[in-house]
């Protein structure tokens, strides 16, 4: 039963399934299936064990909470993976006590920038693109995060964080941009 | 698979989902579905209590036995039946 519902099933499958039934069978599929990646997510944006693993617990009992109100629009990871960005960005800002991590006044400034090419960034080391995401923006962290990690679409980041696509479109070029610049200012000069 | 999907993975191999989480999440299902039971069998009750104590009776069905619904819907008192033969 386990192998069949960890390969034949489709996570929406397993959320209608889950819902009729309310089983722990599918309750534990789901749980092996996402509490990994929820946790890598939270762990690398909150850059703390004991933190990630009471911030998975928490977006864990949301997803459960809120299952009936998964439309079907998205995908499932995908309503999964906004939840938890949601989560970690809230729980950035009460740290910070910085109330918009995706209005940088820095953003509003003019400044030409540099069209980067999703293959440029793409291929950037591992250990590199680490050190690189950590030094920039918390927000444009986060969009690079939701736009190469978790597949999502410039529709979906916008839905998932209330903005407009164009403003994740700019968004996502200053990001990248940044992201470019801090290789060239680490690892190329 | 890409670096940010490598990164990911690399990241969990460094410091897997310590096994305390799946414990703590169970219990807060257990706690939830406990809640849940509760509120299920004894919300009717509720319900029931509030309305003896505006003087209602929810025990009763249709209309007392003395009355009646006319064509029109609107209660009135029963004929009493004719006798016998």
């Amino acid at each position: 039963m386990s192998k069949f519902l960890e390969n034949k099933i489709s996570d929406e499958e397993l959320v209608k399934l889950y819902l009729e039934t309310q089983s722990d069978v599918y309750f534990n599929a789901m749980y092996s299936r996402f509490s990994k990646k929820i946790y890598s997510k939270c762990l690398f944006l909150l850059k703390d064990q004991e933190r990630a693993a009471d911030a998975t617990q928490d977006v864990f009992m949301k997803i459960i909470l809120n299952l009936g109100k998964f439309s079907g629009k998205s995908k499932f990871g995908t309503w999964v993976y906004s939840i938890t960005y949601n989560y970690c960005i809230d729980l950035i800002r009460k740290n910070k006590k910085q109330r918009n991590l995706f209005d940088n006044e820095l953003d509003s400034i003019a400044e030409p920038i540099q069209d980067v090419s999703d293959a440029e960034l793409l291929e950037i080391k591992v250990s590199r693109l680490k050190i690189i995401l950590n030094k920039i923006p918390e927000g444009d962290k986060i969009v690079l995060l939701m736009k190469y990690q978790s597949d999502m679409s410039i529709k979906e980041i916008a839905e998932s964080l209330n903005k407009s696509e164009s403003a994740i479109k700019m968004k996502l070029k200053r990001a990248k941009h940044k992201a470019y610049l801090m290789h060239q200012e680490l690892f190329v000069n | 698979m890409n670096n940010f999907k490598k990164l990911e993975e690399e990241e969990l191999r460094g410091s897997p989902l310590p096994p305390r989480v799946a414990r703590d999440v169970n219990q807060n299902l257990g706690v939830l579905r406990f809640i849940s039971n509760i509120i299920e069998l004894y919300m009717p009750k509720v319900a029931e209590l509030f309305v003896s104590l505006s003087g209602g009776n929810m025990n009763s069905e249709g209309t007392p036995p003395n009355l009646d619904a006319d064509e029109n819907g609107y209660i009135v008192k029963k004929h009493p039946e004719p006798p016998l033969d």
